[in-house]
């Protein structure tokens, strides 16, 4: 089973580089950088670190997270299921929710080390403004960390939700509707139940190894509610990571795999 | 018995696709045959472990398909359509699923299926490159790769030329040959008969008939065959064909003339003859019995 499992690994790797997926997290990936640099070049007030900050702040963390995990996530579970690939692989000898762990988990990992790359040139691109730039390798490793976190929630979510819905647009938009409201919309407003969002919960971890423990402008929209702690936002992102994985195992055990003639 | 449903139902929705369908097969080469829409791929489907049923019981070499890997492993799965990674090589795609089946050694595995299926000289161009034919042998390749011992063939000829066609049956049977027992689907009787004398026929998610071929057709010859023929001289022509009472109902309309026949093979063969005794030219020969729903419908009406 160990060498069907790392066949597989490798098979999902392979996946994650080809066809038409690739282009859209190149452009998505890409983007911090290109407006890191639009900042620094163009941006007159702009300092270096902070320049780095509000990229990551408002768009690494609070939409590309999101939009890689469910580019990938829905791909993975109702795209395979609509082109059939999905048939050869609950053949095999891995039981289906096995083959859900090793999809999360590869993905997970390579989707991670591209921000890790894209960061890296968010902020290099930044370091063009004036003054003190981002502490290189441990504020894009920081962010890495957080932002690798943050998959880990969303990633397994988006698959539950192409594995329960029968139809591709029906997974995207049962994926989108709560992200949409919850992680855009509700993270900004100023209730109690901000905090529950898996932004503010990223945000937290971020103020501890980004900003050490220090909130400064970026966090001013925090009223009504207070940003998660380290030790808080870890619990509570590593249970929801875990229950959506347990949700998507489950749904793909119990889902049937009807071809295009049921339709 | 390598399969064996009884009462099997599944239904989408509202929709029935499999009805109170009870069904064994044995070893050898049995043949499912059905119009789209009987619930062929369903059952299938179901027999493979993709699909839950809704109802009835079904055991597939003594255990239960439903979420068992180590019963999938032993059966080899061809589905009807097309369902490929595009950027891969036709090895590359064989060795993948040998590997993920078990396979020690992927490779090997995958360049013995490519040339048991002819496929070799291009089994390094990507996949997105190939023809239909191709196509289907790739299929068929990842499903022999693990060597199981059960293979589920859905509608594996549809869509191939006459020759891909002979090839691909020749296969089929080389694989029985072996000692694997073989499920194959289609919708075109002679396909069916050119595979196995052993058939079960659905319709409408109902099992309408089992059994020998010989005695399904048997069964379709004594319903009378309707037969159109347009011409320009149809009474002439339906003289000399009713004369040996060979046609039980006879029907004008401008220019052609509809005979019914319980023996159609019969007639067919007589038609030229009586043509040229009439002086008739036969511009088309039609029947809406040709499709195989007509005689679905009658093999369920009986």
């Amino acid at each position: 089973m160990l060498r069907a499992a790392a066949a597989f690994a490798g098979l999902t790797l392979r996946s994650l580089a080809s066809g038409k997926r690739a282009p859209a997290a190149a452009i998505l990936l890409l983007l911090p950088a290109v407006l890191a640099l639009l900042a620094a070049t163009l941006g007159r007030k702009a300092e270096a670190a902070t320049v780095f900050h509000h990229v990551v702040f408002h768009y690494s963390l609070g939409f590309m997270v999101y939009l890689l995990s469910i580019v990938y996530g829905i791909a993975l579970s109702s795209g395979e299921i609509e082109d059939g690939t999905v048939g050869y692989l609950y053949l095999g000898r891995l039981p289906r929710w096995l083959i859900v762990g090793v999809q999360a988990g590869v993905t997970a990992l390579a989707l991670t080390g591209l921000v890790f790359l894209s960061l890296l040139l968010t902020a290099l691109a930044s370091g063009l403004a004036p003054g003190e730039g981002p502490r290189l390798w441990r504020d894009v490793g920081a962010c890495t960390l957080v932002a690798g976190t943050g998959i880990l929630v969303a990633l397994p979510f988006y698959m539950a939700c192409g594995l329960v819905f029968r139809t591709p647009i029906g997974a995207v938009a049962s994926a989108l509707v709560p992200t949409l409201f919850w992680e855009l919309l509700v993270t900004g407003w100023p209730i109690q139940f901000a905090a529950w969002t898996v932004t503010n919960n990223l945000r937290g971890l971020l103020l501890v190894l980004l900003f050490d423990g220090r909130p400064g402008p970026l966090y001013k929209y925090v009223k009504n509610f207070r940003i998660p702690g380290y030790e808080e936002a870890s619990i509570y992102l590593s249970v929801l990571a875990g229950l959506f994985l347990v949700l998507a195992m489950a749904a793909a055990s119990a889902r049937s795999i009807e071809g295009k003639e049921a339709r | 018995m390598i399969v064996r449903a009884e009462r099997l139902n599944k239904w989408y929705g509202r929709v029935i696709a499999l009805n109170e369908v009870t069904l064994s097969i044995g070893p050898g080469i049995t043949g499912l045959l059905g119009p789209n829409g009987a619930g062929k791929t369903s059952f299938l489907r179901i027999v493979i472990g993709l699909m839950r049923e809704s109802g009835g019981e079904i055991r597939v070499l003594g255990e239960r398909p439903w979420n068992n890997p180590g019963l999938a492993v032993r059966i080899g799965y061809c589905p009807e359509h097309d369902g490929f990674y595009e950027w891969m090589t036709g090895r590359e795609f064989v060795a993948a699923l040998a590997r993920i089946r078990g396979v020690r050694d992927g490779r090997a595995a995958a360049r013995e299926a490519i040339e048991a299926v002819r496929l070799s000289e291009v089994a390094d161009r990507r996949i997105a490159t190939y023809s239909r034919g191709m196509r289907q042998r790739l299929k068929l390749a990842q499903a022999v790769a693990h060597r199981p011992e059960f293979l589920v063939l859905d509608e594996p000829l549809t869509g191939c030329d006459p020759i891909v066609r002979q090839e691909l049956i020749a296969l089929i049977r080389g694989l029985a040959a072996e000692g694997k027992s073989v499920l194959v689907s289609s919708h075109v009787l002679h396909e069916i008969e050119a595979l196995t004398r052993t058939i079960a026929v659905v319709h409408r998610g109902r099992l309408v008939a089992e059994g020998e071929v010989s005695e399904i057709r048997a069964l379709i010859d004594r319903h009378p065959h309707t037969v159109k023929v347009r011409t320009d001289r149809p009474r002439e022509l339906a003289a000399r064909l009713a004369s040996d009472g060979d046609v039980v109902e006879i029907r004008f309309e401008d220019g052609a003339v509809w005979l019914r026949t319980p023996r159609p093979d019969a007639f067919y063969a007589k038609l030229p003859a009586a043509a040229l005794e009439a002086g008739a030219a036969v511009e088309e020969i039609s029947s809406p019995d040709d499709n195989l729903e007509a005689v679905f419908r009658y093999l369920t009406e009986a």
